[in-house]
């Protein structure tokens, strides 16, 4: 394509405005590694400068006295059950609705969705004082079943809207033509169709899980159970918070995210695009 | 359902329903955990706001009393206060990520690269994003230190701790956190837009700015809907990993949202009542937010 000279003007200055608006999106990531992999009097030299030594002492203390091996492992554990339960739960329950659209279906599905907009402070209260009565408070699986049922309003509607799109009603006719039991349907008919939309609903419901600070604070007070946010938001607000440990928290609890999103960018991608090309 | 209707006999009938019990086992998981884990610890937050809640002890009914306490209460006046102001946020919550995601769908090179760039925070938690920032932000911090260096030593600043400057800087982090969703988002919709739109615009001389105006806006209009609902939804109900880790609702009161100083109430000052009333405010304040947001937009359309 032939362009003015105008036209390469204007298109520059788009990518210029582009390259300017990412430098935010660049700097804090870059500026945590270095701080966290720097030794002191190189980061105290000049914070902003390029490093021009590394050290593993803050990551060393990051990951051994403030606890955050501990948290990643315990974090895990929340991350995978929530991820596990809410893909099931949303599954099992989107064949439901696929398979039945009375009027009362549709209003059990309306009010299980609008759930999300209920505040988390609405239920936090009654729900930490029920799990503590029952002795279930300091629980990594029950904190991800809770997550996942936070997180089901979306798990549901999504999974639904999926398989709605993709699922022609017919398909279940043939198969019971084919003598296909309910059972049967389930896994030959909408398990497989399905797997995009479960692997979306699986990798947000880890990166919500990973990240959540307010449940896991509010349920768990025994620092074994901390989970990385817990243990890296108690070493950044205390008192006499240092720079670089902190850093080096911040990274820790970030790689393994970096994983996930460098593996299911798409998904993810997907499930927050989910509703807008209708 | 389309099912073929052959003469009912009693074994079908009972096999039918021996099959309806067993397609409930399927919808089973997710209204119980739903029903446990949302709704019903809800509806015992709103008859727990009645009482003075002591949870381990009695509790004694009070009535409206803990409404009408917080209604009086100088910080819950604070806290609505900040909230609204937090509202700011909203305009540059559309305005700037449609900017962006118009400058890559307008031939930008490599726009993939550029959106995953932005939409890195969307998968951190903010509790994880504030610990970050509040080292950037510290006195003696990067952001500091770059101003110092670049001769700017009047415009630091100590971010965190100034009543005057704490809530723009959180409106600034929450619209910092939310741009790449957004981008992501309206360059969804905007790959659904005709090209030729922009092109007629443009030949008719249309300004790059006038172009998001008279053409992107209006022919997105419900996607922009959605992610200014979605802005709301974050600043009322999702600031609390920012505030506490950055904050912790300081200086003062000058930053403390409401789920953050209903976590306060509860569980630094053991008034699990007062608590409880105000979670049901900003409950009944969201759900009336939301209806008026409908009817102006019925109205509008």
């Amino acid at each position: 394509m032939r362009r003015t000279r105008g036209e390469r003007d204007v298109s520059r200055l788009r990518l210029t405005l582009v390259v300017c608006a990412s430098v935010p999106f660049v700097f804090p990531f870059l500026f945590m590694i270095s701080t966290a992999t720097r030794p002191k009097q190189d980061y105290l030299k000049n914070p902003t400068a390029f490093p021009t030594a590394l050290t593993k002492s803050h990551l060393d203390y990051a990951w051994n006295t403030a606890g955050l091996g501990r948290g990643l492992v315990n974090s895990l554990i929340v991350a995978v059950v929530s991820a596990s339960v809410l893909a099931l739960i949303s599954l099992l329950g989107a064949f439901w609705f696929i398979r039945h659209a009375g009027r009362i279906a549709n209003a059990i599905f309306v009010v299980l969705v609008s759930m999300w907009i209920v505040p988390w402070v609405v239920w936090v209260l009654p729900m930490f004082v029920g799990l503590s009565d029952l002795g279930l408070s300091n629980n990594l699986i029950v904190l991800g079943i809770v997550l996942a049922g936070i997180n089901a309003p979306f798990g549901l509607y999504f999974v639904t809207a999926y398989l709605r799109g993709g699922t022609p009603p017919e398909l279940f006719d043939a198969a019971r033509a084919d003598g296909a039991t309910t059972l049967q349907q389930f896994r030959m008919v909408v398990l497989p169709l399905s797997r995009p939309a479960l692997g979306t609903v699986a990798a947000l419901g880890f990166v919500w899980a990973w990240g959540d600070l307010f449940v896991s604070l509010i349920l768990l007070q025994d620092p074994n159970k901390y989970t990385q946010t817990v243990a890296a938001a108690g070493l950044a607000s205390m008192y006499n918070a240092n720079v670089q440990e902190t850093a080096a928290a911040a990274l820790l609890s970030m790689l393994p995210l970096l994983l996930v999103f460098g593996l299911a960018q798409r998904s993810i991608v997907r499930g927050f695009t989910a509703g807008v090309s209708k | 359902m389309s099912d073929v209707a052959p003469a009912p006999t009693p074994a079908h009938a009972r096999s039918r329903r021996a099959a309806t019990i067993l397609e409930l086992g399927f919808l089973l998981p997710v209204l119980a955990l739903s029903v446990a884990v949302v709704i019903l610890p809800a509806a015992i937050s709103i008859v727990r706001s009645l009482y003075d809640w002591h949870p381990g002890y009695e509790s004694q009914y009070v009535g409206l009393d803990n409404y009408t306490t917080l209604l009086d209460d100088k910080v819950f006046h604070q806290v609505v206060k900040n909230q609204a102001v937090l509202l700011i946020a909203l305009p540059f919550w559309v305005v700037l990520p449609l900017a962006l995601a118009l400058l890559l769908y307008k031939q930008v090179p490599a726009p993939g690269l550029f959106r995953t760039i932005f939409f890195l925070p969307a998968v951190m938690s903010s509790a994880v994003l504030g610990i970050l920032f509040r080292s950037i932000l510290s006195v003696d911090g990067p952001l500091n230190g770059i101003l110092r260096t670049i001769g700017l030593d009047s415009l630091t600043r100590s971010w965190l701790s100034d009543p005057a400057l704490v809530k723009p800087v959180i409106i600034a982090l929450i619209v910092w956190a939310g741009l790449g969703t957004g981008v992501v988002i309206f360059s969804a919709a905007l790959s659904g837009v005709d090209h030729e739109l922009f092109e007629a615009a443009e030949v008719d001389g249309a300004s790059w700015w006038q172009q998001l105006w008279t053409v992107a806006i209006p022919s997105i209009r419900h996607v922009v809907y959605l992610w200014l609902y979605l802005g709301a939804v974050t600043i009322f109900l999702f600031s609390f990993g920012w505030v506490y880790v950055l904050t912790r609702g300081g200086p003062g009161y000058a930053s403390a949202t409401v789920d953050f100083d209903v976590y306060r109430r509860a569980f630094g000052r053991g008034e699990f009542g007062m608590a409880a009333a105000e979670a049901v405010v900003l409950l009944v304040t969201f759900i009336v937010v939301v209806g008026i947001a409908r009817v102006v937009r019925r109205w509008l359309a």
